[in-house]
C-alpha cells in the first residue's frame, strides 16, 4: 500500500541515485548507457584460470622449471614432488612473468634416465589466493 | 498516544540504513570474495573489482534514503499517534539465513550436475571442498561468516516483529 512515507523515500531514491550517475559520468548523463555497456563487457575475459606454462631445461648439475604465469595474479608454487625430485622452499610466480626456478635433484642418474624416457612423474602444489591446486605431469 | 516501542524500531532502522559496516562475509578459496549488506556489495574475483558492482551499489546507496524517509515518516507518525509498522529489516535480516541455502543448492544442482564436486552443507564456518578436475586436485576453503554488525541488524529485525505484534 502507498503512503506518503514510501512516495517521499521513492522521490528520494530517484534523487540520489541520478545524482550518483550524474557524478560518476562527469555531468553527462549520456554516459550512463556505455558506464552499463562497460561494466558487462569487462566479464568478458574473466573466469578462465590461466594455468602456468611450464618448459624443462638441463644444464650440467641442475633442473630448472621455467614457469610461464599468464595470469594476472601471482601463484605460489609450493613443491615439485617425484620420485628423486624436491623443491627446497615455496616460490612465488609473479603475474605476467617467467620464473625459473630451480629443484633439487637426490639421484641424477635415476632423474636423467626417467627424463630421458619420458617416464618421470612429478606433483607440482600450486596455491592461489587460498586455494592449492595439486598436477601430475609426466615429462 | 505515542508508540514508543515503534518509534524505537524506527530509529534502530535509521542506524541500520546509515551505517557503512557490512553484514556477510563470503569466500570461495579466496578465488570469490563477496561481502555484503542489503545497502553495500563488493565482490572481488581473482583479485579483480568490477564496475558492475559499482553500478549496482548506486542504487543500493540510494535504497538507503529510501528506507531512512520511510522510517523517519513512520517514526513521526508513530509519535502523532498513527501505527505503521515496517519489516523491511526483520525480512533483509532473517533471510540473510537462505544465503548459505542458496550457494549450496547452486552447488549441489547446477555445478554438481558437470563437476565431480561435494559440497557441505553449513551456514556459518569454513568447509574445505575438493574437487577432481582433469587429473588435477584442487582444495579451497569455502568461509561464510555473519560480521559483527549482523547480529545487530538481526536485533533490530527482531525489535521490528515485536513492534508489529506488541502495540504500545
Amino acid at each position: 500500500m502507498m503512503n506518503i512515507g514510501k512516495i517521499i523515500g521513492l522521490v528520494v531514491f530517484f534523487i540520489v541515485l541520478i545524482l550518483q550517475f550524474y557524478v560518476s559520468t562527469n555531468g553527462n548523463l549520456s554516459n550512463v548507457i556505455t558506464l552499463f555497456k562497460n561494466s558487462i563487457n569487462q566479464f568478458s575475459n574473466v573466469l578462465n584460470i590461466p594455468q602456468p606454462i611450464v618448459t624443462l631445461y638441463l644444464t650440467s648439475n641442475n633442473a630448472i622449471f621455467s614457469f610461464n604465469n599468464t595470469a594476472d595474479f601471482q601463484i605460489i608454487l609450493l613443491n615439485a614432488t617425484g620420485k628423486y625430485t624436491y623443491l627446497p622452499k615455496p616460490v612465488t610466480l609473479l603475474p605476467k612473468r617467467v620464473t625459473n626456478v630451480t629443484i633439487s635433484v637426490t639421484d641424477w642418474k635415476g632423474f636423467l634416465s626417467a627424463v630421458e624416457t619420458r617416464s618421470y612423474n612429478i606433483t607440482f602444489t600450486f596455491k592461489l589466493f587460498n586455494t592449492t591446486f595439486i598436477q601430475s605431469e609426466i615429462i | 498516544m505515542r508508540y514508543y516501542l515503534l518509534m524505537f524500531s524506527m530509529i534502530l532502522n535509521i542506524i541500520v540504513a546509515l551505517s557503512p559496516y557490512y553484514w556477510w562475509y563470503y569466500s570461495i578459496g579466496g578465488i570469490l570474495v563477496v561481502k555484503d549488506s542489503l545497502f553495500n556489495l563488493y565482490v572481488n574475483l581473482l583479485g579483480s573489482n568490477y564496475e558492475i558492482i559499482n553500478v549496482i551499489n548506486y542504487f543500493l546507496f540510494s535504497f538507503r534514503f529510501y528506507v531512512i524517509s520511510v522510517s523517519a515518516y513512520y517514526l513521526y507518525t508513530a509519535y502523532k499517534g498513527i501505527r505503521n509498522t515496517y519489516l523491511l529489516i526483520m525480512w533483509a535480516s532473517y533471510f540473510y539465513f537462505l544465503d548459505p541455502i542458496i550457494v549450496y543448492l547452486i552447488f549441489e544442482y547446477i555445478l554438481g550436475s558437470f563437476m565431480p564436486i561435494k559440497y557441505p552443507f553449513f551456514i556459518i564456518g569454513t568447509e574445505v571442498i575438493n574437487v577432481y578436475e582433469s587429473g588435477a586436485k584442487i582444495s579451497m576453503p569455502i568461509e561464510s561468516y555473519p560480521t559483527l554488525f549482523y547480529w545487530f541488524v538481526l536485533f533490530v529485525g527482531t525489535i521490528n516483529l515485536i513492534s508489529r505484534f506488541i502495540k504500545r
